[in-house]
């Protein structure tokens, strides 16, 4: 093992989780490297300088805390959902409305009376009477007449 | 009113991986008791990442709230403790980003008042060495306190901290490389 490389093994070596050979190649390193055997002594130091704390158990009630904590978020149930659902709710809404508006408006705007547009503008330009002019065999007498028969283009 | 679960206990035989499995299949005395197992640990995990007290204990209840919600889709391929760290430590790591966001409020800084009542000095300025290279672990980037953390303090091997980290081993080596010589710069100046 060369001193890049044990150098940055110490921490695990100082730890004991390196593996055996790893260790050992280790070990045999700082028997014969100074410069490790220093920067080892350093890397000890902070090992030392970062002593580990008393930890006490937090004890039963944090268990009590906890419990409490998952009961209480699944018993908000939809309440946490409903602000993300908002949006689509709103959009699919106005959408649904816009549908409605524009299916009862077109109507009404298409045919107030059941006369479709083309057949009022016809009959504005064209008033029944003149229509008696147009040549009974051409197609504007054939429409004429059918204008006649069926008393106009209702639907 | 939350209800503690009850039930049959779980054997102390029983691993970390069956009972996750067990409290995914329902059974929250399972559960239960990993908390019981783990609440220490995480906690002192918290603390050692998260200096302020308070808000480590907010990392640890956190860490099991989402370990519950999680239950679902563990899998007993990774060791439970790898699973439970990377929550933690996702935990304290966006807590940091948080916290440092925000206008700074310091926690727990080192005192580095004069020696209490009939110490003696050599005392006083091992304490003082201490507060401020533990005071220098704080200031780490994220990724390096967090395997100075892992290793120091859970005697975790490179190969788990690379785990935890979601890096390789090489990385973690590095981390540890360049953390020390930051702490270590500490020393020189006391």
């Amino acid at each position: 093992m060369r001193c890049p490389a044990a150098k940055r093994k110490l921490e695990g070596y100082l730890a004991g989780t390196l593996d055996g050979r790893t260790r050992g190649s280790l070990d045999l390193h700082l028997g014969s490297c100074a410069r490790c055997q220093s920067e080892l002594a350093r890397a000890y130091k902070v090992w030392q300088a970062l002593e580990s704390d008393e930890s006490a158990d937090p004890g039963s009630g944090f268990n009590r805390l906890l419990w409490a904590k998952i009961d209480s978020a699944g018993t908000r149930g939809w309440v946490p959902t409903l602000p993300r659902l908002a949006p689509t709710v709103v959009w699919t809404c106005a959408a649904a409305v816009a549908v409605l508006l524009g299916g009862v408006t077109g109507k009404e705007i298409g045919r107030p009376d059941g006369v479709t547009a083309p057949a009022r503008t016809i009959a504005a330009e064209w008033p029944i009477a003149a229509l008696d002019r147009v040549p009974a065999e051409s197609v504007g007498g054939v429409y004429a007449q059918l204008i006649a028969d069926t008393g106009g283009d209702k639907r | 009113m939350w209800l503690t679960p009850v039930g049959p206990r779980a054997a102390p035989s029983h691993t970390d991986e069956e009972l996750m499995l067990r409290s995914a299949a329902g059974d929250r005395a399972a559960f239960d008791d990993l908390v019981t197992r783990h609440r220490e640990r995480v906690t002192a995990l918290a603390r050692r990442y998260v200096r302020a007290q308070d808000d480590a204990d907010d990392v640890a209840q956190e860490a099991f709230v989402r370990l519950y919600r999680s239950r679902q889709r563990y899998r007993p391929d990774a060791k439970f403790s790898t699973f439970l760290y990377r929550i933690v430590v996702n935990l304290c790591i966006e807590l940091s980003r948080k916290q440092k966001r925000r206008p700074s409020v310091d926690a727990e800084e080192a005192d580095p008042s004069g020696p209490r009542s009939g110490e003696p000095e050599r005392v006083v300025l091992q304490r003082d060495l201490v507060g401020r290279v533990k005071n220098a672990l704080q200031r780490l980037p994220d990724k390096q306190r967090t395997a100075v953390v892992l290793c120091r303090y859970e005697g975790r091997s490179y190969r788990e901290i690379a785990e935890v980290l979601g890096c390789t081993e090489k990385a973690v080596e590095a981390m540890l490389y360049r953390a020390r010589l930051t702490l270590s710069a500490e020393l020189d100046e006391g």
